[in-house]
């Protein structure tokens, strides 16, 4: 797995540290993963880095083990062991403590490449998507501009918030298994929602083009690109992040 | 399209409280010793705690809300706020979780988990203190309201419009005040005029209403006058009543009439969700 390019651009450009997506890969490993944290969150950014590093960590080693809903859990938890470590190091004023208390919220795509497949996870609105060899564009786990409207299943520093995502919306994300000669290029391009929704849209219009070239300008006229559709209204505003997976 | 304007620091919204302080409010609500005044103002105080969580972050508090609260009754028409408050109607969040007047121990019983219930202390900051004194100057109320809405509303012209949540429970005694509310809701920013919303907590005709859709429903002739004054909910509003559990039609109006004082904690949820799906929530 080679990450051909991964940037990211902040909703607020007054407050580019304020951007609260990322992305993890190891430069040996055979996963990475991506999270968009919820704004309304004590430190979204904090949570899904680690879920994105932990992510990364477990299903890239040697002895990894299968991507099934316990080694997800598995995850989980160590990535909340991680965050209150941190957290508990801080004093926290009444006001921060509150909005600890109400949880921390965070999608995750995460992508494991195997021997002749690769295994996506998402749980939330950041998606993946990928051409197959007849020119189709596909997306997991979201498949449709609509589906991004809804409030979106995400994992909460919070255990509490487990019963939502392994019981309740339990539907709403799945682990896809992809045959790696069904990709085109081999290129998977992952994406939190603003910039997913808006890919979708043009692939089910015909546009996927559009978007490829986009995809290939220079950081600066993307940067700019992504500025545009903001200002037209045709991209949401949105922390905004794209990478783009060789899987050749 | 309306009500659609991201709410970020750069161009943050505003709530403004406009809470009827007559002599009226301090009559004690059914069984409790509570007045009515002191329930809205520990909604008040709630909802701003509510609120400043929203916006608070590991780095500090973001100021995408500015709070604003106006009082009526007797002779005063005026800053509802005390202390660090009182010179101006609208301030940044993040002021108010700097500066509360005081910080009450309060107990609140929470289930254990097990089936039980436990009681907790909890630290409750408080910005706005119950006040219940003479007539109903609404008209001259709102009349305040508009005129500091209008400088807002000047100061911020892209941001997502200001949300009036106005708490009464009984008739102005100053006069219609119709035409001062139309005048108010005619104020707003290039997403869309101010959002007006109604509660009335008293004993008006007719059953309780919340988000009523047609005045023909309202059969209270100071209930309609309210109804009238009402906004139409913007759609991120209606949707955040739906996931209440409320019915509401395209044509429901921010409006409760006749009900108890306990939902004004509701009223203030619902209403300051106002910004839930513009503001740089995800």
């Amino acid at each position: 797995m080679r990450i051909l390019r991964s940037l990211t651009i902040s909703k607020e450009p007054d407050y580019p540290g304020s951007n609260e997506d990322s992305f993890f890969w190891t430069a040996t490993g055979t996963a990475c993963a991506m999270s968009d944290g919820a704004s309304e969150s004590f430190d979204s950014r904090t949570w899904g880095r680690l879920l994105c590093e932990v992510f990364t960590q477990t299903f890239s080693a040697t002895d990894s083990p299968q991507l099934n809903e316990q080694s997800l859990q598995t995850v989980i938890t160590e990535s909340r062991r991680r965050f209150l470590r941190k957290t508990v190091q801080r004093s926290l004023s009444w006001s921060q403590q509150a909005a600890f208390d109400r949880g921390n919220f965070a999608s995750l795509l995460g992508v494991i490449e195997k021997k002749t497949e690769v295994e996506l996870l998402a749980i939330g609105d950041s998606v993946a998507l990928w051409k197959d060899r007849s020119g189709r564009i596909h997306s997991h786990v979201l498949q449709d501009p609509e589906s991004f409207k809804k409030n979106p299943v995400l994992l909460s520093s919070d255990a509490r918030g487990d019963a939502v995502v392994f019981e309740r919306e339990r539907h709403r994300w799945s682990v896809r298994p992809v045959a790696k000669v069904e990709i085109a290029q081999s290129r998977l391009f992952l994406m939190t929602d603003a910039l997913g929704c808006y890919a979708i849209e043009h692939a089910l219009q015909g546009q996927w083009a559009e978007m490829e070239r986009a995809f290939a300008l220079p950081d600066r006229e993307f940067s700019f690109w992504i500025s545009k559709a903001r200002l037209n209204g045709a991209l949401r505003k949105d922390d905004t992040t794209l990478a783009i997976v060789d899987l050749s | 399209m309306a009500y659609t304007a991201e709410i970020s620091r750069s161009n943050p919204t505003a709530f403004l409280f406009l809470i009827d302080q007559s002599g009226s409010m301090a009559d004690p609500v059914g069984q409790t010793k509570m007045s009515r005044a002191q329930f809205v103002s520990d909604a008040l105080n709630r909802v701003v705690v509510n609120l400043i969580a929203r916006c608070s972050k590991a780095e500090g508090v973001r100021n995408y809300f500015e709070i604003g609260a106006i009082g009526y009754g007797g002779a005063h028409v005026g800053n509802a706020l005390k202390g660090p408050f009182e010179k101006a109607t609208f301030h940044p969040i993040s002021a108010f979780e700097k500066h509360p007047l005081s910080v009450e121990q309060r107990h609140q019983k929470i289930p254990d988990g097990a089936g039980g219930i436990i009681e907790q202390t909890i630290q409750f900051p408080i910005w706005f203190t119950p006040h219940a004194d003479g007539g109903t100057p609404m008209r001259k109320a709102i009349r305040m309201a508009a005129e500091a809405l209008a400088i807002w509303c000047d100061a911020h012209p892209e941001s997502y419009p200001p949300t009036v949540l106005h708490v009464t429970d009984g008739e102005p005694s100053d006069g219609d005040p119709e035409p001062v509310a139309e005048q108010l809701r005619q104020i707003g920013t290039e997403d869309g005029d101010t959002l007006l919303f109604n509660l009335h907590s008293g004993q008006g005709k007719g059953m309780p209403l919340k988000f009523a859709d047609d005045e023909n429903k309202v059969l209270d002739p100071y209930g309609k006058s309210l109804f009238r004054m009402s906004s139409v909910l913007p759609d991120v509003v209606a949707q955040a009543a739906r996931e209440k559990g409320y019915q509401v039609s395209p044509a429901s109006r921010g409006f409760f009439f006749n009900v108890e004082p306990v939902e004004v904690v509701e009223f203030f949820d619902i209403g300051t969700r106002a910004s839930s799906q513009s503001l740089m929530l995800r």
